[in-house]
């Protein structure tokens, strides 16, 4: 391999609050330890950039994530930069995301954001209606996400992504129509829609247990999963990933080093790292996950893993498909082949088969994807993989 | 040796938790077979105790030593009896080592319907039955009630009846006492050659198969070369003595007593519970009566769920079976489960604890094909052969006729019930023999019934329209041809072999619809849609299908989630591998069991 560049993940676990449906590794809080939290990034980004696997590589793409990174201060933020610039060295035209929440922005804050070299912001909007953000614990309004991105524009943001969730329940086809509509008018590059789920450990996901709230059914997801991917393009953005849309050539660099199981540091409280090794192999780390744990392993050793794993070369290449395959464009086989050193269908020939012959999966110019219906039954595919 | 005239040999007949085991406890510590620390610490504990250590102490016979008041000394021998349907063979054996039996009723519960199987065999036998009227202590307690109940259902006098509280210990020596005067000693039969009733064996890996035994006359003698008159197996016997119940070696055992024997037999099927034991150099001509060779009723498919798991299933397998005479393992094949087992059982419940044996002791996941029973099939050309699995049935246009093999039943009940119960035998297609009267009340019915029709569910529907009270046993009788069909279950147009049974033409239809619907529920939605069909030859008689899954897909994987999201597909995959993959559909191991859960 000669592009030796990576991507660096850079995780912020605090919020303000908690949402409800999050799954996230985050923190509601009113105050937060910003300094000791940034000398630790630092620390392990210094640590990371002198050892292997990393040292020596570029960044591509440096992504802020969350928590909350916009609860941060722009200088915060810059001195993580500075210090991933100064160790691994950020390419020039890398993409460097934030994201934010509508509420926790104003004018000089973005501005200060885009100074740093920050050239991509990502808003939580979630939803336009009252009631659905409401539902959601969402601490700010439908307003409040216009403003942020009127200002982000302003701030001089070319790169703007919203997200949306959707399958909310009580939610009607018209008003997921309107949030797509409310998004788009708002001419970010990129959007992202998620189908609200259920996750184990979330506030949702007991209250579903006792019965007070209930999932929309899976019929009436998949027909709203099925609208939402005609409904977004229609508005001029691309469906690239199983919930990512894209203005042509807008799609998240960052986001596609993970899809494509390509080599990412993530540092910060539960970041998670994946390094590519030869043939097919690769190990995983994962640091500490609570904040107070992270600062002071990372503080101290300058390194906070809490636990790793080898990847071996079948497991690498499953993940590689069910990665790849969330790519709207799937995988070539070349690719598979190159990495892996055999061939798709000598490894998958019979599973694919199947899939290919009951219409989830397709083929097309050596290239294989989901069809449509694999799309909505991405999971059950992936399974077959493994 | 011990003097016949002084034995006393019994058995305890009672509803559960009607007190049958306090009582024996109260007999074992009167007696002083056990102190109270021993009672408190090894025999009044829990149910798992009980297992472990009943097997040879409590459950099955214990010799007791009595001073009567007359000032005689007695031996008494508590002998116990299983409790099921499917064992009822094991029970009469275990009378048939008794002269007398014990019929414990609480007095606050009175005559309860699964007592009554029993007592009706030991009357059969000829056993002396001594009424207990137990927890007489409770304040629910209705003693006179109860008598009346005695006399009216079982048609026992029951002035005599015994009040006791076995909890409390009252009227303890008044059983001890009636079991010496009331029920017989044994006839002495000394100079005749040994005869030795085996009413329990079982197998232990130090010593191969231990036998209870009853001796009805003749010496049975440390290192005598014996043989086991049905079976034909010889050995000598290395030990012999009694349980009382700490083993207690003994040199021999004389005309009545009771006690155990090894005799280096390597297997339960070489000692079978029935079987007589005698002197291999001065045999009996005759040996005693009532032996039977268990012959399996209802055949099920065994197989592992998982293709690798089938060495570890045939170990489990040679394991049970020698422990377990009456089970019958044959290797088969399935198209839709790969290799496997055929195996044969006294009954619905005989299988359910060899599953459950064979899933817990050995922790193997075992799929279990729907029982049936095994019919006779007589070809066009002109021969004849039994087939114990729908799947092997040759060709219909080879077939001369297909027999099924029938029962004669004898069915005891409360003359209230007898219409219900006649209606159900009807039902399943019964052809009465007789009906008879004992005392006003009581009836006999005699039927004579397909097999198929009631080893599934017979029993547990005759137990609801009597509320409990009709009791069943049944013999085999013959084979009889009738119109039966082959009905396939096609998923997505194949014939799943598993899943095929044979059935009566005119409820071809209803179990056809009922066993598609069944499949309906069992089978999850999955990534295709899956046609479910009922069909007999060529012939769709009934369908359902299982719409395909419309969504599964989860909305966001980032950096973080993927060897979680690699977890999450593997705990899905998991799931799919305790089903079994059919063509391109994943059928859940219940599935396989739908025909016994029609109807629920």
């Amino acid at each position: 391999m000669c592009s030796m560049s990576f991507s660096l993940y850079v995780h912020i676990p605090y919020c303000q609050a908690k949402c409800p449906y999050c799954d996230f590794n985050s923190y509601a809080a009113s105050t937060w330890p910003e300094d000791d939290y940034t000398r630790a990034l630092i620390r392990e980004i210094e640590r990371r950039s002198a050892e292997a696997p990393f040292s020596g590589q570029r960044l591509r793409t440096v992504f802020f994530g969350g928590g909350t990174p916009s609860l941060f201060a722009p200088d915060s933020i810059g001195k993580i930069l500075d210090a991933a610039d100064r160790r691994f060295g950020i390419e020039s035209g890398a993409e460097i995301t934030l994201e934010a929440n509508p509420g926790t922005v104003g004018p000089a804050k973005l501005a200060g954001f885009r100074a740093t070299g920050i050239n991509r912001i990502s808003f939580g909007a979630q939803s336009f209606n009252a009631a659905t953000l409401r539902f959601l614990g969402r601490i700010h309004s439908a307003e409040e996400t216009r403003a942020a991105a009127r200002m982000a524009h302003r701030a001089g943001f070319e790169r703007i992504n919203l997200d949306l969730i959707f399958a909310v329940p009580g939610q009607t086809l018209a008003a997921v129509r309107n949030d797509i509509a409310e998004a788009a008018a708002l001419e970010p590059d990129h959007l992202s829609a998620y189908n609200l789920t259920f996750e184990e450990g979330t506030a949702f996901f007991a209250e579903m247990k006792r019965g007070r709230i209930t999932p929309a059914g899976s019929d009436e997801q998949a027909a709203m999963y099925s609208f939402v991917r005609e409904e977004i393009p229609r508005r001029g953005y691309k469906m690239y990933e199983i919930s990512n849309y894209a203005r042509p050539g807008c799609e998240a660099r960052h986001n596609l080093t993970y899809w494509r199981a390509q080599s990412y540091v993530g540092v910060g409280a539960g970041a998670h790292s994946f390094a590519l090794g030869h043939e097919g192999y690769g190990r995983r780390w994962w640091n500490h996950r609570a904040p107070g744990v992270y600062i002071k392993a990372a503080l101290g050793e300058g390194i906070a893993e809490a636990g790793a794993e080898e990847i071996d070369a079948a497991t690498g290449a499953s993940e590689f498909i069910f990665l790849n395959l969330r790519l709207r464009d799937g995988f070539a086989t070349a690719d598979f082949h190159a990495r892996f050193g055999v061939e798709f269908d000598t490894r998958f020939g019979a599973t694919a088969a199947r899939l290919f012959e009951g219409g989830l999966l397709e083929r097309s110019a050596e290239k294989v994807r989901l069809t449509e219906r694999g799309l909505e039954l991405a999971d059950s595919v992936f399974a077959e993989f493994l | 040796m011990t003097d016949p005239a002084s034995i006393r040999n019994f058995s305890i007949i009672a509803h559960i938790d009607h007190g049958k085991s306090t009582l024996a406890d109260r007999l074992l510590e009167r007696t002083g077979a056990l102190s109270k620390r021993e009672l408190k610490e090894q025999f009044l504990d829990s149910m798992d105790l009980e297992r472990e250590r009943g097997i040879t102490i409590k459950a099955r016979s214990v010799r007791l030593h009595y001073h009567a008041r007359s000032g005689k000394s007695y031996v008494l021998n508590l002998i116990d009896t299983p409790g099921h349907v499917d064992f009822a063979y094991e029970v009469s054996r275990s009378l048939a080592a008794c002269e007398g039996a014990l019929l414990v009723v609480d007095a606050s519960q009175g005559v309860e319907a699964q007592t009554l199987a029993n007592v009706y065999l030991a009357l059969d036998h000829g056993l002396e039955i001594v009424p207990v009227i137990n927890k007489i202590d409770l304040p629910g307690a209705d003693v006179e009630r109860t008598r009346a109940q005695i006399e009216e259902t079982i048609g026992l006098p029951a002035d005599e009846a015994i009040l006791t509280s076995a909890k409390e210990g009252i009227g303890i020596d008044e059983v001890l006492e009636a079991i010496v005067a009331r029920i017989p000693a044994p006839k002495p039969n000394f100079g005749d050659p040994v005869r030795a009733l085996i009413f329990d064996s079982w197998y232990d890996s130090y010593e191969g198969v231990i036998g209870l035994v009853r001796v009805f006359s003749g010496d049975l003698r440390r290192g005598m070369k014996i043989r086991l008159m049905a079976t034909g197996a010889s050995g000598e016997v290395m030990r012999l003595g009694h349980f009382t119940p700490h083993e207690q070696p003994a040199d021999r055992l004389g005309p009545g007593e009771v006690g155990f024997v090894v005799a280096g037999i390597k297997t339960v099927a070489d000692m079978r519970v029935g079987d007589t034991v005698t002197d291999a150099e001065r045999p009996a001509s005759e040996p005693l009566p009532g032996f039977k060779e268990l012959k399996p009723m209802v055949f099920a498919g065994l197989y592992p769920t998982e293709a690798n798991q089938y060495p570890a299933l045939r170990d489990a397998i040679e394991k049970l079976t020698l422990n377990d005479a009456s089970l019958i393992c044959e290797p088969e094949s399935s198209q839709a489960l790969g290799f496997g087992f055929r195996a044969g059982f006294l009954g619905l419940l005989h299988m359910e604890i060899a599953q459950e044996r064979l899933e817990r002791e050995f922790g193997i996941n075992l799929i279990v094909t729907a029982p049936t029973v095994a019919y006779r099939v007589r070809t066009t050309s002109g021969t004849t052969q039994m087939v114990d699995n729908p799947a092997l049935l040759p060709p219909e246009n080879t077939i001369e006729a297909i027999e099924e093999p029938f029962i004669l039943s004898s069915i005891h009940m409360p003359e209230e019930f007898l219409g219900a119960v006649m209606k159900l035998c009807e039902e399943r297609r019964g052809v009465q023999r007789d009906l008879k009267y004992l005392g006003d009340k009581r009836v006999i019915l005699h039927y004579e019934l397909p097999l198929a029709e009631i080893v599934f569910d017979f029993y547990d529907r005759l137990k609801s329209v009597s509320r409990g009270y009709a009791s069943l046993d049944y013999d085999f009788l013959d084979f009889r041809a009738g119109p039966l069909v082959k009905l396939d279950i096609r998923i997505n147009g194949e014939v799943v072999d598993a899943l095929s049974i044979i059935v009566h033409r005119d409820k071809a239809y209803e179990r056809g619809r009922a066993l598609c619907e069944k499949m309906r529920e069992l089978i999850p939605r999955q990534m295709f849609e899956v046609a479910i069909q009922a069909a007999i030859g060529a012939k769709i008689i009934a369908r359902e299908s299982v719409k395909a899954l419309r969504k599964n897909v989860t909305a966001k994987c980032y950096g973080g989630d993927i060897t979680r999201k690699r977890k999450l597909l593997e705990k899905q995959k998991e799931g799919k591998k305790r089903m079994k993959q059919v063509g391109r559909v994943e059928i859940p191991q219940e599935a396989f069991l739908a025909l016994l859960k029609v109807g629920e």
